[in-house]
Formats: C-alpha cells, structure tokens, sequence
C-alpha cells in the first residue's frame, strides 16, 4: 500500500469516527443511538460517496476529459426522474412505495441508453468509422445535454404535482440528496452494487487505459472499445442508480473526487479508482456530517453541501485550466 | 507478404476514398507509401491495419491470414501500428504507454518480458531517461519517438506507421530510418508513409504513389520509371534522386 492511499485511510477513518461520535444529540450517544440511526447512516454515505466517486472516474476515463461526470450524458437525472414518476404513479393509485434501486437504476440505464444511441455503437465486430476522429462524442455530450434538461423538467413536474396533493417534500428531499434515516439494509444495498460494479470496473480497466490515446489506437492494440463503451456506461449507470436510490444524488462529488485523485496518484485506472472511492467516502461522510450539524438539529440536504464545495471547486478548475 | 485484392474504401456511397487498389508487399522489406495531401495513405494503412471494415469484394490477406477474421488480439499482435495523431488528457507516463504496445500480449498485466522489451526499444531510439516522464508534458516530437518506441516494443512481424517522421528532428529521422531498415534485414515488414519523398527513394526498398485514391505505381524504388509517376503526382521535378519544385 503506498502513502497517499494509507494517508487517505486513516482520513477515512477519522471522518467515520467523528461521524459517529457527533449528532444532534450532542457528542456522544447510547449504543441504541449508535447501531440503529448513526453507523447505517454512516456507512451508506461511505458507499455512496465511494460509488459516485468511483463512477466519476469511469466517466473521466471513458469520455477522456477530467471535467467529465456521469450527469453530463443524463444518467444521474435519469435515476432521479424514474424515482420521481414511479413515487407519483404509486402515490396516485395509493400505493406507499420505498424508493427503489431497481427503478433508479433502470432509469439511470434507459437515460444512458437514449445518449448512446445518439453515440450510435456499432455492434458485432467493433470497428471504426472511417474518419478516425469521429467518435461520435461531441453529439453525445450534446444528446445528453438536451436530454438532462428533459428529464430535469419532467421531475420537477411530478415534484409539483405531488406537492400540490401535499405529499412533495419527501420526495424532494431526497432528490436533493440525504442520508436521513437509513438503515442497514441500504447500506448492505448500496455495497452490493458497489463491490460487483467495482470488481467488474477492475476488469475493464487496462483496456480503458489505453482507450485514453484514442477509439482507433487502442483498437489497433488489441482493445475491444466498442464493448469496454457499453459495458462502462451501464456499470455507471448501476452505480449511480444505486447511489440516488440509497442516498440520493451527490452532485460534483462525481467530479471533484476523480479529479483529485488523478491530481495525487498514478494514472492507471485501477488506482485512480480505489483513491477516488476513498476519496469519496470521506468527501460524502464529511458532507453528512456537515448537513447534520451545521443548523443541528435541522437535517440539511447532503446534496446542497456537496454543491457548494463542488461548484466553487469546479471553477476554480476551469480558471486554472484557462490560465496554465 | 501482405496481399490486398480490390481494396475500394468509401465514405459514402458516393465518395470513394481508395478505388480498387491491388497492392503486393514482400516480407522483410521496408515499403514507403506517397502520394499528396488527401490522396488517401492514411486509409490505405488503417484498412491495412484491420482497423477499417471491408466490402465483401475486398480483401486484405496477410501472411496467408485473412485479416477480417482475426480477433482483436490475434490482429494486434501480428500488426504494429502508429497513427498519424493521438490524444493525451491524461498524465501517464512514457513507460505506460510504451507497455500499451503490448497490450495483446499481457492484456493490461505486464510481466518482466514486456518491460525487458520497453527497455530495450527506448534504448534504441534514445529515450532512457524519458520513461518515467508524463507522456502529455512531452513535445509532438518527443511523443512521436515515444510512439515509436511503443511500437517496437510490441515485437510484431508487421509494422505500419502512418508518417512518423513528420514531427521528427534530423537526428531521430536518422536513427528511425536506420531502425526500419534493421528491423526489415531481420525480416519484418514495414509499411510506412513519406511526408519527404527523397527520403522514401534514398531509404525505402519499394515505393507506392497513390494519387486521388488510386495507385499510381508500385514498384522497386531504384526503378527510374518511378520518377514520371512522382512528376505527375505531385507537379514537382526530381533530379538524381532528389525532389524540387518546378
């Protein structure tokens, strides 16, 4: 294990450990306290921070550019309109419904499939156009552009909707991002979908690192580009599926962690995808923990922190990009 | 022995990139391809590098293999090729991206065979000291010699290389131009496009004038029936293996 990862450990466990010591009950708590409402609370935003993290990095990688994150091809609005309509379909016919990974997730995915078709893979044999430029990524990010704004006002829609029949604010509360009253069961969720999107991810990796010359350099070194595209983009898509249905969207978390990660360790993928995970569990912990303290005892949205670090940070990036 | 049948590449129905092109090239030799801006050498080598999708009446066999039904790593491994432009937004270092030469080979898990092969094509082409380097701090030129020594190290029977020597000063011109000639005395086959067409004559054993997507002429580049091909295609005046403008 090398420094900065034994570094960013013993940050983590830091952050987790002030976690759990600090609530709205003041410093320190019961047992009951601490197993049932603070360590599941905890650990889900671990994960969550880590799978939004580490689906940045995927997207970084894929789309070859550091200021890529998976809501630039709509899959984060995507889970969050699927979860939206169904709580609106459901309320409408008296049903309470949890909001549910699958839904997320297959929202997620149909939104990634709407942007790849714009990408139009080829299928079968993965073999180039015949201008080696074109590899169809400028009409993605365009696509999912338009497609973001889309699925954004469609949820905002069913928020309205549901907020006339007094019934919103949950709704948007977690859209906006929230740990609030999570149980083991979703952090054992979201950790599932972590470990089989990660182990799958570890896969692809190497192929995705050479994919970073280019589609038509690394298909003439071997790489199969067209499935490493397809294959990336759904396991972005379950990751961050998973990450809004358990703890709702992280905005620039998705962003910021990736980019630090490339900025401290090597390039390979591989790492750069454990340092944004833990990366990212420490930005999210210390997000809660900040959305839990800071107007104690109101529970502010994780969502709105994670954005007012992320966006200055974003900017700050772009600033330095133009002056360098 | 590379062998291409009917090579017709369109870009759309209507625009023909290369038409019908019946192309020969002997193993162990080292093959210069010319022909003006946009006369298609770069789609020649990429069909040549299987990287194009063929028509059904097109075919590119090499070494007795057709290449449309080799797999990704079986292609990868039988050929080397070097594209004429490329991307860097990341910082990996020289060293990753020589091993990427390889990637058929170790598929992302490099053992010590594949670092003894970086080491000894970065010391071919000079470049030691630059392997720990972040490849996108690099030079155009610096990064074409790293491509190069990526290319090398893959150990290919087969290398195509689309204008390499553009971005290259005179001594790494030298030293690649020494190393094709080398590599083609040991039995590879390069096919490599000329920017400089001098170069092609003095350096390469065959010469291949294609020209508005056809192919002009092939043939030994000592033949002096070349020099009316090369007067035609390009407008210019050769005298004693030397090119100039009219």
């Amino acid at each position: 294990m090398n420094k900065q990862l034994f570094g960013l450990t013993i940050l983590l466990f830091v952050a987790v450990g002030l976690s759990l010591a600090v609530g709205s009950t003041g410093i320190g708590a019961d047992w009951e306290i601490l197993s049932t409402i603070r360590a599941p609370r905890v650990f889900t935003a671990i994960l969550a921070g880590a799978g939004t993290a580490a689906a940045g990095a995927l997207s970084q990688s894929l789309f070859r550019n550091s200021l890529a994150t998976p809501s630039i091809i709509g899959t984060e609005a995507g889970a969050s309109f699927a979860l939206a309509l169904t709580t609106l379909v459901a309320m409408t016919n008296g049903i309470q419904m949890e909001r549910s990974v699958f839904v997320s997730s297959t929202g997620a995915i149909l939104a990634t499939l709407a942007s790849l078709s714009l990408l139009q893979l080829k299928h079968g044999r993965s073999l180039g156009s015949i201008n080696p430029q074109d590899s169809g990524l400028a009409r993605l990010l365009l696509g999912g552009f338009a497609l973001n704004a889309f699925l954004a006002a469609g949820t905002s829609l069913c928020i309205s909707i549901l907020m006339e029949r007094g019934s919103g604010a949950n709704l948007h509360h977690w859209l906006m991002g929230s740990f609030t009253a999570r149980s083991w069961d979703h952090a054992a969720g979201m950790g599932i979908a972590y470990l089989v999107c990660l182990s799958a991810a570890w896969i692809l990796a190497p192929g995705v690192d050479v994919m970073s010359l280019g589609d038509d350099a690394a298909r003439a070194r071997g790489v199969d580009v067209g499935r490493s595209y397809r294959l990336i983009l759904i396991l972005i898509s379950i990751l961050i599926g998973s990450a809004i249905s358990f703890g709702g969207p992280l905005p620039f978390l998705g962003l910021v962690a990736p980019h630090m990660a490339r900025l401290i360790s090597k390039q390979q993928l591989r790492t750069v995808l454990i340092t944004s995970s833990l990366l990212g569990a420490i930005l999210a912990v210390t997000a809660d923990l900040a959305a839990r303290t800071v107007r104690s005892p109101v529970d502010m949205d994780v969502g709105l922190i994670t954005t007012m670090i992320g966006a200055p940070y974003f900017l700050w990036l772009l600033v330095r990009r133009a002056t360098t | 022995m590379i062998i291409i049948k009917n090579l017709t590449i369109q870009s759309s129905p209507r625009r023909r990139i290369i038409h019908d092109a019946n192309l020969n090239f002997k193993k162990g030799a080292l093959h210069a391809i010319v022909g003006p801006n946009g006369s298609g050498k770069t789609t020649l080598l990429r069909s040549i590098a299987g990287l194009i999708p063929l028509s059904d009446h097109s075919s590119i066999r090499i070494d007795d293999k057709n290449l449309a039904s080799l797999n990704n790593f079986e292609r990868a491994e039988l050929i080397s090729y070097i594209e004429s432009q490329h991307i860097a937004p990341f910082a990996y270092t020289v060293r990753d991206i020589v091993l990427w030469g390889r990637w058929a080979k170790h598929k992302g898990q490099p053992t010590s065979a594949d670092h003894e092969a970086t080491a000894l094509s970065a010391s071919m082409m000079g470049i030691d000291k630059m392997l720990d380097r972040p490849f996108n701090e690099l030079s155009t030129g610096e990064r074409k010699k790293a491509l190069i020594v990526q290319s090398l190290a893959s150990q290919s029977g087969y290398y195509v290389w689309d204008e390499p020597l553009a971005p290259l000063d005179l001594k790494a011109t030298s030293d690649v131009l020494r190393i094709a000639k080398d590599l083609a005395i040991q039995g590879s086959t390069l096919l490599v496009s000329f920017h400089d067409i001098s170069l092609a004559l003095r350096h390469a054993d065959t010469v291949t004038v294609i020209h508005n997507g056809r192919i002009a002429w092939t043939g030994k580049s000592h033949d002096p029936r070349i020099t009316t091909h090369i007067e035609t295609t390009f407008g210019v005046k050769t005298h004693q293996g030397g090119v100039y403008f009219s």
